[in-house]
């Protein structure tokens, strides 16, 4: 039988060469796959890799058509439309015990939820988010620091401030030396949306970078307990980075 | 943690989870796309994944399942497609197949011992326990799969040039 085994495997080990596996198409059909399936199976679990990528954005910053529009860009041909960026690797912005069963991307804020995202090892990209506001004041601004430890050649960083009494934007600035960055904001039914782009073509050194996004609020304080914001970004490598955050 | 375990374990296996499924379909263009739907089920059942013995088999055990449903589909529809033309099945099969087509006209069991003994060098008893059966059923299926394989390459009684010989 050896004569039997040996044509056998020389065989089968050719032919297996025949096929060359396409490692960016499997890998985005199982984000797509995953991100259905969320979205069809809401009650179920929902990926915990998801929660902590796109599908977070999408939950934090209200879904819809402004997610896809912060995560494709404005520019450029959309690189993946069902699914846009997601990296398995990026660090999830809500607290969750390593290895618990069902970590859930729901739309529900959590009970605690830090400020700062989680520095992991394996990404480049941390993000914090605060706020600068007297106790009482009546205007104030929320601050996004992004800090990577790589070139960035694609940023977006977007800010929803959820309405509150005589919300008013007095605009997005940012200070990312050396680089063009737009910024724009929009006005949601629920909320004040500051997008931060990255000109195109343009990329960001390592380094740590700031936003702001200004407005005016009614007297005595403002509550930014259901403000987010998220931070997509590419590195010029080709690593997608997608991190979520609260102030 | 529980992305980034996944992410390795997706850079360990794709490729050659998609070869298996390539070998098991003999289809190029479903391959990637099954491996990558077996991957998805082991993010779903991750924890199950990690608490397996072997994790590459718990995978490599949805593939095969998979690409079995898959090839049941095909069949199913090309029946019914070729239903008005069906010859006589055994009519029109070449004397020389190729490997691809070989394996295709195997037995999923079969095939898939073949395929995972061989192509993948799995131990009978991983094999057994990829495809759910006993190690006695991995051996028979494996020999009487490569026999039948060799008998399709045209190999039938003179296997060192079978390929040139058999018409």
């Amino acid at each position: 039988m050896t004569l039997v085994e040996d044509e056998v495997r020389r065989a089968v080990r050719a032919e297996a060469a025949v096929h060359q596996p396409d490692s960016q198409a499997m890998y985005d059909r199982i984000t797509r796959t995953a991100m259905r399936s969320e979205r069809a199976a809401r009650r179920s679990p929902a990926p915990m890799w998801l929660a902590g990528a796109a599908a977070a954005v999408v939950a934090l910053l209200g879904g819809g058509g402004l997610a896809q529009w912060a995560l494709a860009g404005e520019r450029g041909p959309i690189p993946e439309p069902p699914a846009p960026v997601v990296s398995l690797a990026s660090p999830l912005p809500t607290v969750t015990t390593p290895g618990s069963p069902s970590p859930s991307a729901s739309k529900k804020k959590p009970s605690s939820k830090p400020a700062t995202s989680r520095p992991a090892a394996d990404t480049p990209l941390w993000t914090d988010g605060s706020v600068d506001a007297d106790e009482g004041a009546s205007q104030g601004t929320s601050v996004v620091t992004v800090k990577t430890t790589q070139e960035l050649s694609e940023l977006v960083v977007l800010v929803k401030l959820t309405r509150t009494p005589d919300l008013v934007s007095r605009g997005g600035s940012q200070r990312v030396p050396g680089a063009s960055v737009t910024s724009t904001v929009t006005e949601e039914q629920d909320a004040l949306v500051y997008r931060f782009e990255l000109s195109s073509g343009d990329s960001v050194p390592p380094g740590t970078y700031t936003f702001y996004a200004r407005y005016t609020n009614a007297d005595g304080g403002r509550d930014a307990g259901d403000d987010a914001y998220g931070v997509v970004a590419k590195t010029s490598s080709g690593t997608d980075l997608n991190l979520t955050g609260s102030f | 943690m529980r992305e980034a375990a996944f992410r390795a374990y997706f850079e360990d296996q794709h490729d050659s989870f998609s070869r298996l499924a390539y070998l098991l379909t003999g289809d190029v263009s479903v391959a990637d796309d099954l491996a990558a739907d077996a991957l998805t089920e082991v993010w779903r059942h991750w924890d199950r994944v990690v608490a397996a013995e072997h994790p590459a088999a718990y995978g490599r055990g949805i593939v095969t399942n998979l690409a079995r449903q898959w090839v049941r589909r095909q069949q199913r529809e090309r029946l019914r497609l070729l239903e008005p033309f069906r010859r006589a099945p055994e009519s029109d099969i070449p004397a020389v197949l190729d490997v691809r087509s070989a394996l295709r006209r195997l037995p999923h069991r079969r095939r898939a011992c073949v395929v995972l003994r061989y192509a993948f060098d799995l131990s009978e008893r991983e094999v057994a326990g990829i495809l759910g059966i006993s190690v006695g059923a991995v051996k028979s299926a494996t020999s009487r799969g490569a026999k039948q394989l060799t008998g399709l390459l045209g190999g039938d009684t003179t296997l060192i040039d079978g390929w040139e010989t058999a018409q």
